[in-house]
């Protein structure tokens, strides 16, 4: 079958091309540097079926970061028949710049101009033919988003690939083209596309030297003494001058753009305010919390809190009093609930009849006690507790794939590039730190867009602190039990905004500390293309939300599922395998292993000081490595045996576990956040330690691991202590400026270029 | 022990074998499994030349 590889510059659309051609799902994002890995899929639309493979984004063949090594090795080493190298029509001779090299490999070429849509939308127009006659390689105008062009392209890929193609240099007329020819000479038995790395000996990519270290001596010996009278020994800068010359020369023409006074594009104007110096930061800020509060606020735009809402107006209408259905499904006398509370109770309305009814059954058929006890309780409890975040997690998915698409998250790596910049880091490492909102595995993947190991070791271990989806269960329903538990507390949507914050925060100081100690090295200029704004396509913000809805399914039905049953086991027998009843839990398996590991807690506030059941929370912290939605499984499937009286009928069934547990064990309010940031902040799960394992270099792991204990138990035991008994702040602040001030000695002593924390 | 009860066993531990039994399988076979998220570096989300082959 014809191996056919999709190259282009970042955020070319190779990732919807290869949807278009092969029907895949993969994630596309409007920002640069999505994709870091290839991948492979099968496209049937053509005269017959050819294997396409989409490699990730490059602006040339000199690799810089792991990904582009793949792009770059993939066109080399595994040489495929035809390289489809798209090309973003709105930026057309930047783009050309990686066509001109693809020209000079003895690789057949098709180049795709892509958005060609978009291009029309702004009224510019290239002539494909002429284009065509000037590159020497076919030219189809596609759109990837639309499906236009795609079949026309691919039959081309196919004709083309039937045809060998000899690379060609572009460099002639300059005042190195002989040297590339004489180069290209010696080099034409040892490999193929001799001309393409005859360039890149002379431009010393560091690579090719490393692979023809004969052929870089004789290149060496051929510039000796070699100097141009405008870039002198340069040859790399000397070539890529060359090369844009020849594009704007011979390519450019095929180009008219509408007159450039009618230019200020509409994301010009859009940028002006949201790039802004002083307002970009509040502006994202303020974003963020709308997020929230629109996700998970029970007294919406704070109605309830401003009075809006009496007793004698609005609650009446809000609560649906007395009507079964409705009551509580929009709000309270207290509040009107969010969207996302709303879908949220929706859905527990329906797990709650599923739950009643099949207990019910049981019962009805004259079940055990302890049969019903399992499904009812143990199985169905601790999977609808997990389940009833669902709409919850969508909707706040929905939010942040908006934002990634119509390409605004590429202006906040922007704007926090300034201060990324003060802890060690790019902007580019904001971009992986966002993506662990959704899944710490990906982030952790697409750190290979840093060029800079000790960067991207400090970006990995940081990217669990930003809370991913599996952890907003713990999040949610520990900030809505506290919130109905405790009188004084605020709405749950800023409970939970502010534990993303702190998480973000305890980012921050982890990587200045690392950056100021044992990741000491080099800060790479951060460089990235702002896309246009585009408003996010319907069926791509679907599939975002569809593949997160599969895998919170995926996980419920099997890691949490089994984990429940497990659990109810555990927390149903003794050591000798006898059966314990509700009211004998104490005595039980998980018991006693709660108990045995529950004083390790007592300095994070949930530990030996919390009242008899108090080893259900010491026991949800352990479970919650396997998966972090096993935390509230876990009180899911205990809370009904563990308090008395407690039937999870109502809405938000994971809220209620909580809240029982909470007035069960007597937990304070300062040792539940400590909960929630121990749970945020400690080892992930099981997947994202292997995803860590295989990104980090070798023998970090280990030491990575601990990093995650000793930070999740330092901030949960600050944050219990401070809450708990105000005077530790003392003690706090002398360590940390104790610790900063060491750590700035140190640095000074060293001198040198180190980042992070210094004198001034 | 009655019908219902003995199927509730069954059922139970038929599912825990199950979840334990594939993580088991794949970690033996290698197999990086499709987590699902959109994520590039394993092979079972994203495409695959099964979901091509289909269409």
């Amino acid at each position: 079958m014809i191996t056919v590889a999709l190259a282009g510059n970042p955020n070319c659309g190779k990732t919807t091309l290869f949807n278009a051609l092969t029907g895949a799902t993969a994630h596309v994002g409007n920002w640069p540097g999505v994709t870091v890995d290839k991948r492979e899929g099968v496209c049937k639309k053509g005269d017959r079926p050819v294997t396409v493979v989409d490699l990730p984004g490059i602006y040339s063949l000199s690799p810089y970061t792991p990904e582009e090594v793949i792009a770059r090795n993939f066109i080399l080493d595994n040489r495929p028949d035809c390289v489809i190298d798209i090309v973003d029509s709105t930026n057309l001779e930047r783009n050309l710049y990686l066509t001109t090299q693809f020209m000079e490999m003895d690789v057949p070429v098709v180049v795709a101009l892509n958005m060609t849509d978009e291009l029309d939308r702004r009224g510019d127009r290239i002539d494909a033919k002429l284009l065509e006659e000037r590159l020497g390689l076919p030219v189809v105008r596609i759109s990837a988003t639309t499906g236009y062009g795609v079949k026309d392209l691919i039959n081309r890929t196919i004709a083309a690939a039937k045809k060998p193609r000899k690379g060609i240099s572009l460099l002639a007329g300059t005042s190195v083209s002989d040297i590339i020819a004489q180069v290209a000479d010696r080099m034409n038995d040892e490999t193929a596309s001799p001309v393409f790395h005859a360039i890149k000996l002379l431009e010393g990519d560091s690579v090719e030297r490393s692979v023809h270290k004969k052929s870089a001596a004789f290149a060496d010996k051929l510039t000796d003494g070699f100097e141009d009278a405008t870039f002198g020994k340069d040859i790399e800068a000397l070539v890529a001058n060359a090369r844009y010359d020849y594009i704007t020369k011979n390519f450019s023409p095929a180009l008219s753009k509408k007159t450039e006074s009618a230019r200020i594009s509409r994301s010009e104007k859009i940028d002006r305010v949201l790039t802004n110096k002083w307002a970009g930061i509040p502006i994202f800020a303020a974003i963020l919390f709308v997020i929230f509060h629109l996700t998970f606020a029970e007294d919406f735009l704070f109605l309830g809190a401003m009075g809006v809402l009496g007793r004698n107006w609005g609650a009446e209408w809000v609560n649906f009093e007395g009507n079964e259905f409705f009551e509580g499904l929009f709000g309270s006398s207290d509040g009107i609930n969010s969207p996302g509370v709303i879908l949220a109770n929706l859905l527990n309305g329906c797990t709650a009849a599923i739950q009643g009814g099949i207990t019910g059954g049981m019962e009805a058929a004259g079940a055990a006690e302890w049969a019903s006890g399992l499904v009812g309780d143990g199985i169905l409890g601790g999977l609808f507790a997990v389940l009833s975040f669902l709409p919850q997690i969508l909707l706040l998915f929905l939010f942040f794939s908006l934002l990634e698409d119509s390409g605004y998250m590429a202006r906040v790596a922007f704007i926090l590039d300034r201060i990324f910049r003060r802890l060690g880091l790019s902007g580019r490492a904001f971009m992986p730190m966002i993506m662990g909102f959704g899944c710490s595995i990906p982030a952790m993947v697409n750190t290979r867009t840093l060029a800079d190991e000790r960067e991207r070791t400090a970006t990995v271990r940081v990217i669990p602190f930003f809370s991913c989806g599996a952890k907003l269960p713990i999040l949610t329903a520990m900030a809505g039990a506290m919130v109905a538990y405790f009188p004084g507390m605020p709405d749950a949507g800023v409970i939970t905004f502010l534990m993303y914050v702190a998480g973000m925060l305890t980012a921050f100081v982890a990587v200045i500390t690392m950056r100021s100690t044992t990741m000491r090295g080099e800060l790479t200029p951060f460089i990235m293309e702002l896309p246009d704004y585009r408003a996010p396509g319907f069926r791509s913000t679907m599939l975002h939300l569809w593949d997160k809805c599969k895998h919170f399914i995926k996980k419920a039905f099997t890691i949490i599922l089994a984990s429940t049953i497990i659990i109810w086991f555990l927390s149903h027998f003794a050591w000798n395998w006898t059966y314990m009843p509700d009211e004998e839990m104490g005595s039980s398996i998980l018991a006693s292993i709660g108990m045995l590991i529950q004083p390790v807690f007592t300095p994070l506030g949930f530990g030996s000081q919390i009242g008899a059941a108090g080893w259900v929370f010491a026991v949800a912290a352990i479970t919650g490595l396997i998966a972090k939605e096993n935390v509230i499984a876990t009180f899911g499937t205990l809370a009904s045996a563990v308090v008395s009286g407690f039937v999870a009928d109502e809405a938000l069934e994971g809220v209620d576990a909580v809240e029982a547990l909470i007035g069960a064990t007597g937990i304070s309010g300062s040792a539940c956040i400590a909960f929630i940031l121990f749970n945020m902040l400690t080892i992930p799960c099981f997947a994202a330690v292997a995803t860590a394992k295989a990104e980090l270099p070798k023998g970090k792991m280990k030491w990575t691991l601990l990093f995650w204990i000793v930070v999740s138990y330092l901030v949960a035991a600050m944050v219990y202590t401070v809450g708990e008994f105000v005077w530790p702040v003392a003690i706090w602040v002398v360590v940390a400026a104790a610790a900063a001030a060491v750590i700035i000695f140190v640095n000074k002593k060293r001198g040198g270029k180190s980042i992070g924390l210094k004198a001034a | 022990m009655g019908p219902i009860e003995i199927a509730v066993i069954c059922v139970a531990a038929a599912i825990v074998a199950a979840v334990i039994g594939v993580a088991v399988w794949r970690k033996a076979k290698g197999k990086k499994g499709g987590c699902g998220c959109g994520c590039q570096h394993c092979s079972g989300c994203a495409s695959s030349r099964k979901r091509a082959g289909k269409k």
